[in-house]
């Protein structure tokens, strides 16, 4: 019940960020929240240790076994942990950096509504119930991208983060319903892989998951929406692009890993997707100039790097990965929320209009320090522990992912190093910005600080969260117990060698970078090459065009085309039924007589001329020759009632025609003859089909005509002697109910007709 | 009398109808009134239905041509529930016009006991005397506005709806041809018998059935009137066609499908049919949406698209015993939750272009600014159309797409996941307008009292259902029990 609550808090500041005014300690008192739910995870720590979480659970949607479940193992808790305490901080920040401008309450509430669907995600422990709150996620992350709205790029930005999400959530709903067919139960910790695994769905389950993790974490090649997701303002990308949203996709990855780490295609896909990631994000960040979009890639690199580490999923891979989760929060919220504070002091990112910022941005400069330490992974901070893990974790593989892995960390470590140097330079040098650059708030620099200061406090003290919160973390990850001992000094072995080299480059690298990035720079930029939001445009354009051409040909409006489609739909079926399943004809037919055979020819006739003759009038009357053809079959054939009801229906059709031609104007033109000849193609397919198909059902007379049992009861049931009219009045008298409203409703349309057109006079 | 009580709703329906028309021929000054009566009688209607709730065994009258059971309830419910939502969503309307009104609720309430009747026909005439009861009000209501293009959509409707009328009877016909009998039962104990001797004749019977059927769900290719329509006639008449001749197909076809041909010799071919369809269906129904610019025509076209959802529930049947009647309860859900939800949308549209005379997209902007109420309720039902959580449109999907699942269509899972993504492009452009656009005027205006009832009371269906599912879902599958093999 605990976990509902402190959802349940969090969603409830929502109204209340609303409406309480625009003060300083607006956003303390807000953080509070968080701060709550924060110490309340803390004590749920030990239960968590010993391997008896709490949980609750409430039946949602029974026929379906979909329940409300929530559980705080050592995962939730780790991510739990990261969401609510940076999301403190992160609120404190956003009051000092709107300082008050309209619409921060409301920024504040957006923050809390995902801070709550966020917990919803990490605390879920039915597969349904975490798409719920995921799904969440990304309508309140559209709502805070888009929140600068008169700016057409925020716009944009959020609208392409929410489909790409979006898309991937959707993706992600088929995957987890699908997951829980083959696992046969949507709780996750009542899955068990064997299950999964001796499925025929487990590829797809799979397929589609990793969709969906894909797509919210920013993993090649759906990457591209999150830099453009900077567009929102700092706080938000602070939180969501760096500590949490983006975090979602490697929850989940790390949440299924007991269930689906062991198909055969989750390393492949899981750890080149990871590394390509990886690779990509740090070689794309050293390109960028703007310090939130150095970031920004810095993530995508991160995110990959996380990702990979889950794909090898061995043990020490995955105590890398929870080492790294908290490690990368820490310090990328810290560089995030001082890229705003000299966003804030200076007028701009942009890193080369800005320089010897260390003298008046003392406290900024700090913040900027620590978090470029963790970026480069190289020094007493908790990143550093991860990366060295992950190195270890890569040697000791062996195989080929490991080699690809350690590759790839050592080809990002360099660059994350050069892209620390980057974020570092606008301190050093002469004093250069275009505005007068002034420190910011304490309200812009407590977030930053205290998160810096953590990154090298936690690493300094690993004891501190080892046992407590990285191996149950890891060991919900492995699905089986974990020792973890972090240790900051390993000694001198490969992984340090590797590390250092790779550091040592990424220096070398950073004091080079315009120049040495200059052509892979024009490269890029080229009008061919595939970057991620030019196939997301063609895609986008390409689909709008595709649509538009579609409709065009699709929705012409004219009548007669709509009859086509829906004629041959049907004669297409009707032969596609015949062809496959057959239907004999009767071959003994009767010769007919010679006036059998002169009706036919009249009805066959006036069918003609009614096609051909271009006066109105005239085609109405052969029509009506048809009609009275018709009903001379009838009288032919023992349906006297029915020739006579006939011969009465024509002459009123003929005459009502007659009175309604009379008043158009001449028939001069039927169209050009191609479109005559195709629409006669179409009747006569029309005609053919159900021709064959009457004398295909000729054979299939089952039983007794009903007319017998009509003609024995009528008298003696209902006491009438013309057989038609009991029927009409007694055996269907319901039917005939039916008919007279019916009739007494197109009365009303015809009157209302006539009265339109003396209004129209 | 016992046939009297079980048409009751329908009588009571079409006496209100009735006494709308006196009243108004008699007290001309009293046409406030006159909505109230319709509703009365509708309620009257519902209140007749929920006797039955308490005695509610299945029983048949009139030689068995009218079935009184749980799935015919269900959609009298449904019936009554939208032409109630339809009407109050008229009234503005209808004042402003000023002429006719009596007329106007006639046959609006005409069309809502065509509908009920077919909530419980199960023989072919009178399956087919309904449908007419229901359709040809409609013909006449879509030209009920007085600009041509009403009258082209009055006339469009009523030529296309006369051809699909056509190819329905010759489907019946057919079947009655083969089997000798238009009871559904029957038609089933036939087929049963020797029905495999001549399958080809049912599988046409069948098509021509789809085709007729197909017409009043708007599904592609018999979809072609449904923009044309929905953008000439008047939009409480439009959203009248888009939930309740809609719903009322899919009552039919289900029990026709279900009841009457529902061997498995046939059932593996109709579902593999509706299969196609239905992916047909959304893929094209969505693509035109997403380039609409008037609002009422993109509601047209994603209600193709939403068809196209329902009949996954007709796809998913593969699967014999317990199992066979999973996607048909994922229908029913689905007609509920899309009834108040489109319902919804239609209802706030009603009030938005009578204020702002206008269905273009692109005038909907800063409509957060002028009018938060309306708003409020029309992206909250956009997103329930899309499936997003927390709304009764999540989980008809997700139930849908999961009967789908069970039924190894996998592959018409990802096609109709792949359309909500591009059913999110246009939904959500939609809100995004309204919200961040910036309004032409500052003026703010209200809805007035009768929209906001409507627009409440199905704005709290999709919220309420969609937090708390279960209630709705176990009606659903109560409802189709007996089809249950």
């Amino acid at each position: 019940m605990g976990l509902v609550v402190a959802i349940a808090a969090v969603f409830l500041a929502v109204p209340l960020a609303l409406l309480l005014p625009a003060r300083r300690w607006r956003g303390l008192l807000l953080a509070a929240v968080p701060a709550g739910v924060f110490a309340y995870f803390v004590s749920l720590l030990d239960r968590a240790a010993e391997g008896r979480p709490l949980a609750w659970s409430a039946e949602w949607f029974p026929s379906l076994g979909v329940e409300l479940a929530f559980r705080a193992d050592g995962l939730a808790l780790l991510f739990g942990l990261l969401i609510a305490g940076i999301g403190a901080f992160i609120l404190v920040y956003a009051e000092a950096y709107m300082a008050g401008k309209p619409g921060a309450g409301r920024l504040e509430a957006t923050l809390l509504a995902f801070m709550g669907a966020m917990l919803g995600v990490v605390l879920a422990d039915d597969v349904i119930t975490l798409f719920v709150a995921w799904e969440l996620t990304s309508v309140t992350s559209f709502l805070l991208i888009s929140f600068e709205q008169e700016k057409l790029k925020a716009r944009k930005a959020a609208v392409q983060a929410l489909l790409v999400t979006g898309a991937g959530g959707l993706a992600l709903l088929a995957g987890l319903v699908v997951l829980g067919q083959a696992a046969g139960t949507y709780r996750v910790s009542a899955m068990s892989a064997e299950a999964v695994a001796g499925s025929s769905l487990a590829t797809g389950a799979l397929v589609l998951v990793l969709l969906g993790a894909f797509t919210k974490s920013a993993q090649v090649p759906f990457h591209f929406w999150l830099p453009g997701a900077m567009a929102a303002p700092t706080p938000v990308s602070a939180y969501l692009h760096s500590a949490t949203m983006v975090k979602a996709g490697v929850y989940l990855l790390a949440r299924l890993h007991p269930v689906l780490g062991d198909l055969e295609g989750w390393r492949p896909a899981v750890v080149s997707a990871g590394a390509a990631t990886l690779a990509v994000g740090a070689f794309v960040a050293v390109h960028e100039r703007d310090l939130k979009r150095i970031l920004a890639f810095t993530t995508v690199g991160a995110l990959g790097f996380l990702t990979m580490l889950l794909g090898l999923g061995t043990e020490l891979a995955i105590k890398a990965a929870m080492v790294f989760v908290a490690g990368h929060a820490l310090y990328k919220g810290a560089l995030f929320m001082a890229a705003g504070a000299i966003d804030h002091g200076t007028g701009t990112r942009m890193v080369d209009e800005l320089g010897g910022l260390r003298r008046a941005m003392p406290w900024t400069f700090a913040a900027v320090a620590a978090g470029s330490i963790g970026l480069a992974g190289f020094g007493p901070v908790l990143a550093f522990i991860g990366k060295e893990a992950a190195l270890e974790a890569g040697l000791e593989d062996g195989g080929a992912a490991g080699g690809w892995a350690l590759a790839a960390i050592v080809f990002s470590g360099a660059l994350f190093t050069a892209a620390a140097v980057v974020l570092l330079r606008p301190f050093f040098g002469a004093e250069r910005a275009p505005g007068h650059p002034h420190e910011g708030s304490a309200g812009l620099l407590a977030g930053p600080l205290a998160l810096g200061a953590l990154s090298f406090g936690l690493a300094l003290a690993p004891g501190v969260i080892e046992g407590r919160l990285i191996a149950p973390a890891a060991a919900a990850v492995a699905g089986e117990p974990v020792k973890v001992s972090l240790k900051l000094w390993h000694g001198f072995n490969t992984a340090l060698g590797l590390s250092a080299l790779s550091v040592g480059g990424g220096v070398l690298l950073g004091f080079a970078v315009p120049r040495a990035t200059a052509l892979t720079g024009r490269l890029m930029g080229a009008r061919w090459f595939p970057s991620g939001p030019k196939v997301y445009d063609w895609l986008y354009y390409g689909m709008q065009r595709l649509a538009r051409f579609h409709t065009v040909w699709m929705q012409r409006g004219y009548l007669r085309g709509y009859i086509a489609v829906v004629l041959l739909t049907f004669v297409g079926l009707a032969w596609a039924a015949l062809v496959r399943w057959g239907g004999s004809i009767e071959r003994d037919w009767l010769t007919p007589a010679f006036y059998e055979a002169a009706v036919a020819a009249t009805i066959v006739a006036g069918a003609t001329t009614a096609i051909v003759h271009m006066s109105r009038l005239a085609a109405v009357t052969a029509l009506g020759a048809v009609g009275f053809g018709v009903a001379i079959v009838y009288a032919l054939f023992g349906a006297p009632d029915l020739a006579l009801t006939q011969i009465v229906m024509e002459t009123l059709t003929v005459m009502l025609f007659v009175l309604v031609f009379y008043r158009l104007p001449k028939l001069v033109d039927r169209g050009p003859m191609r479109r005559r000849l195709r629409d006669g193609a179409i009747a006569l397919a029309v005609g053919v089909t159900m021709t064959v198909l009457v004398l295909a059902s000729l054979g299939h007379q089952q039983g007794q005509p009903i007319s017998s049992y009509f003609g024995e009861t009528a008298y003696l049931e209902a006491f009438g002697k013309n057989v038609v009219n009991v029927i009409l009045v007694d055996f269907r008298s319901l039917d005939t109910l039916g008919e007279i409203v019916v009739l007494g409703t197109a009365a009303f349309g015809v009157f209302a007709l006539l009265r339109v057109r003396r209004w129209s006079r | 009398m016992n046939g009297i009580d079980v048409l009751g709703p329908q009588i009571s329906v079409l006496v209100a109808a009735g006494v709308v028309l006196v009243v108004d021929a008699l007290f001309p000054g009293q046409r406030r009134l006159l909505p109230f009566l319709a509703l009365a009688g509708l309620l009257t209607a519902a209140l007749w239905t929920t006797s039955w709730v308490g005695r509610g065994d299945y029983q048949t009258v009139f030689d068995g041509t009218i079935v009184l059971d749980r799935y015919a309830v269900f959609f009298q419910y449904v019936f009554a529930g939208v032409t109630a939502t339809v009407i109050l969503a008229s009234i503005d309307w209808v004042n402003r016009e000023g002429r006719r009104q009596s007329e106007y609720y006639a046959l609006v309430l005409t069309v809502c006991a065509g509908l009920m009747l077919l909530a419980g026909a199960r023989d072919l005439i009178t399956i087919f005397i309904a449908l007419e009861l229901s359709s040809i009000p409609q013909y006449i209501l879509a030209g009920w506005g007085k600009d041509a293009k009403s009258s082209e959509a009055g006339l469009k409707y009523l030529l296309l709806g006369a051809v699909a009328s056509s190819l329905l009877l010759y489907g019946m016909a057919l079947l009655y041809g083969v089997t000798g009998t238009t009871i559904l039962p029957d038609i089933a104990a036939a087929i049963e018998a020797n029905g495999e001797s001549y399958r080809a004749l049912l599988i046409v019977a069948m098509t021509l059935l789809i085709a007729g059927f197909g017409f009043k769900m708007a599904v592609v290719p018999f979809q072609m009137w449904v923009p044309d329509v929905y953008q000439g006639a008047p939009t409480p008449v439009a959203a009248f066609l888009s939930v309740g001749s809609k719903a009322a197909a899919f009552a039919v076809a289900i029990r026709v499908f279900f009841e009457a041909l529902g061997a498995d010799f046939l059932s593996s071919d109709w579902s593999m049919i509706f299969a196609v369809i239905a992916a047909v269906s959304m893929t094209l129904g969505n693509l035109m949406a997403i380039v609409q610019s008037d609002i009422k025509r993109m509601l047209g076209y994603s209600s193709i698209a939403q068809a196209g959802n329902f009949l996954v529930g007709l796809a998913a049947i593969s699967v014999a015993g317990e199992e066979f009647t999973l996607g048909a309860s994922g229908i029913l859900l689905f007609v509920a939750a899309y009834a108040f939800t489109n319902l919804g949308a239609f209802v706030a549209v009603i009030a938005i272009s009578q204020r702002i005379n206008s269905d273009r997209i692109a005038d909907y902007a800063g409509m957060w600014k002028t009018s938060p109420f309306l708003a409020l309720g029309l992206a909250f039902c956009l997103v329930s159309l899309t499936g997003i959580p927390p709304t009764v449109g999540f989980w008809a999907k997700l139930y849908i797409f999961n009967a789908a699942v069970r039924a190894d269509l996998v592959w018409l899972v990802i096609v109709g996941v792949l359309n909500s993504v591009v059913s999110a492009y246009y939904y959500l452009g939609v809100v995004r307008v309204m919200f961040l656009g910036e309004p032409g005027t500052e003026q703010r205006f209200r809805a007035s009292p009768s929209i906001a009832v409507a627009l409440t009371a199905t704005a709290a269906g999709v919220l309420v259902f969609g937090i708390v599912p279960a209630p709705l879902m176990s009606a659903a599958r109560d409802a189709v029990e007996i089809f249950a093999r």
